[in-house]
């Protein structure tokens, strides 16, 4: 007979999926509500929109020079401006997966399942990194 | 009746096209409000949304190659937008997925670690090549998406592949699971094996993604199913679902390089989620294979777009 007990989905499944469910609608609202105050002018903008197709077609270096918008984590210190807002919910949603790693990460240390601890670990190092902005390259 | 629906969608397909395909390598002259492109761009990803569920194909790899060479925006931000198009799409399709065991969290986790760390080498490859010549990220965009329809046209799906026996790896993670087949109600076991080659496939899926913004949905299908032999529905839930944690690393690189316009961002954000609702609603009513050869085509068309705009044709 087959040893079914060999085949089973991870316990931590249906929370990781609750997490994300809440987190992504949270994500979304903020999201919507930083682009409606952008695009009504309640925030006023670091480029004013009627400006933007002057921008929009330039390359990185040379938008970011012209217009002094944010790189790295400055953004955090200018959501007064309307075309920073919105950022916000872009933030929330990048971290909804870092968020549900966590989760998993003490999830899986307290069922002493050590080669998920160990993966989620290394998930969790290459996810801050990335965030963190200390990895730069020069051109 | 069929074929009438598939008329008007096809006939839909093409006039959400055609205004910026006539506008394309004409849009520094074409005189239009601030709004104009963003509320094109929005309309567009709705289709995209729309179109891509019905085909099976994920929306960054029709919106980039789409954005980059039929609107006036910088591919350094389509490709900004291109990764959280990916990864709003799957962190909404994740918990229902997920919910259903269709989505293994086993399965993602080793195949998403490998394919998340390879796109923040890729999302800095990216935009150092962009730095150096826009033209170098456009034309290889073009000739990987030549390759992606290719490998759509030509690589079958298996529904049950026969398993061998797994590996050490898939000891070591458990790679395994069960799910209920919902047109015969039985329970289905499943598990993997050559997972070590298909680690190495999501090393270039990683690259791709990071490099160009593409989701890469098309790839972890296909090395999930084929190589790893996990059944067709694990290995298109997974990989939907493995999306929102593989390109969130790359997604991260590109938001604090300054490459995430809000103003094509969160437009198109909400125009493929709001299309993937009514695509996957409609998607009883027509047939796929048909609506997948018509996307294919026009991924065709915008790879050899993609080209051509490279060497400023």
């Amino acid at each position: 007979m087959e040893d079914t007990s060999a085949f089973e989905n991870a316990s931590e499944q249906k929370l990781y999926a609750r997490i994300v469910y809440h987190t992504n609608h949270v994500g979304l609202f903020v999201l919507v509500a930083g682009f409606a105050l952008y695009l009504t002018g309640v925030l006023s903008p670091h480029v004013p929109l009627e400006d933007l197709p002057q921008y929009w077609s330039l390359p990185l270096n040379e938008y970011l020079e012209k217009t002094d918008a944010p790189t790295g984590w400055q953004w955090i210190s200018e959501l007064s401006y309307g075309d920073v807002a919105p950022l916000l919910g872009i933030a929330v949603l990048a971290s909804v997966t870092l968020l549900c790693y966590l989760v998993l990460f003490f999830q899986f240390l307290q069922r002493g399942a050590k080669s998920l601890v160990a993966i989620t670990a290394i998930e969790l190092f290459f996810m801050f990194l990335s965030a963190s902005n200390l990895i730069q390259i020069s051109h | 009746m069929k074929r009438s629906i598939l008329f008007k969608f096809g006939s839909l397909l093409f006039s959400l096209l055609s205004p910026s395909i006539l506008l394309a390598g004409s849009t520094a002259e074409f005189d239009m409000p601030w709004w104009g492109w963003p509320t094109i761009l929005f309309f567009t990803t709705f289709f995209i949304g729309v179109f891509g569920v019905m085909a099976g194909i994920g929306g960054g790899v029709l919106f980039v190659p789409l954005a980059s060479s039929f609107f006036p925006f910088h591919i350094d931000f389509v490709r900004g937008t291109g990764l959280f198009i990916a990864l709003g799409s799957s962190l909404a399709a994740a918990p229902h997925l997920l919910e259903k065991n269709l989505a293994s969290l086993k399965l993602a986790l080793p195949s998403a670690l490998v394919a998340s760390t390879f796109a923040i080498v890729g999302a800095f490859l990216g935009l150092w090549l962009s730095a150096l010549n826009p033209a170098y990220i456009q034309g290889s965009l073009g000739v990987t998406i030549i390759v992606i329809v290719f490998i759509m046209l030509f690589a079958k799906n298996s529904e049950h592949p026969d398993v061998t026996h797994g590996n050490y790896l898939t000891e070591l993670f458990q790679i395994n699971g069960i799910y209920t087949e919902e047109t015969t109600g039985k329970e289905v076991r499943w598990t993997v094996h050559k997972t070590t080659r298909g680690m190495l496939g999501f090393v270039i899926v990683g690259l791709l993604a990071g490099i160009f913004g593409l989701g890469a949905g098309w790839a972890n299908v296909a090395i999930l199913n084929l190589i790893m032999g996990a059944p067709v529905k694990i290995a298109v839930a997974t990989s939907s679902f493995a999306l929102s944690i593989t390109d969130s690393t790359a997604a991260w690189i590109y938001m604090n390089k300054g490459a995430v316009l809000p103003i094509l961002t969160v437009p198109s954000m909400v125009g493929i989620m709001l299309g993937a609702k009514i695509g996957s609603k409609l998607l009883p009513k027509v047939k796929p294979s048909v609506i997948r050869n018509m996307v294919i085509g026009v991924l065709f068309f915008a790879g050899v777009r993609s080209l051509m705009k490279a060497f400023g044709i």
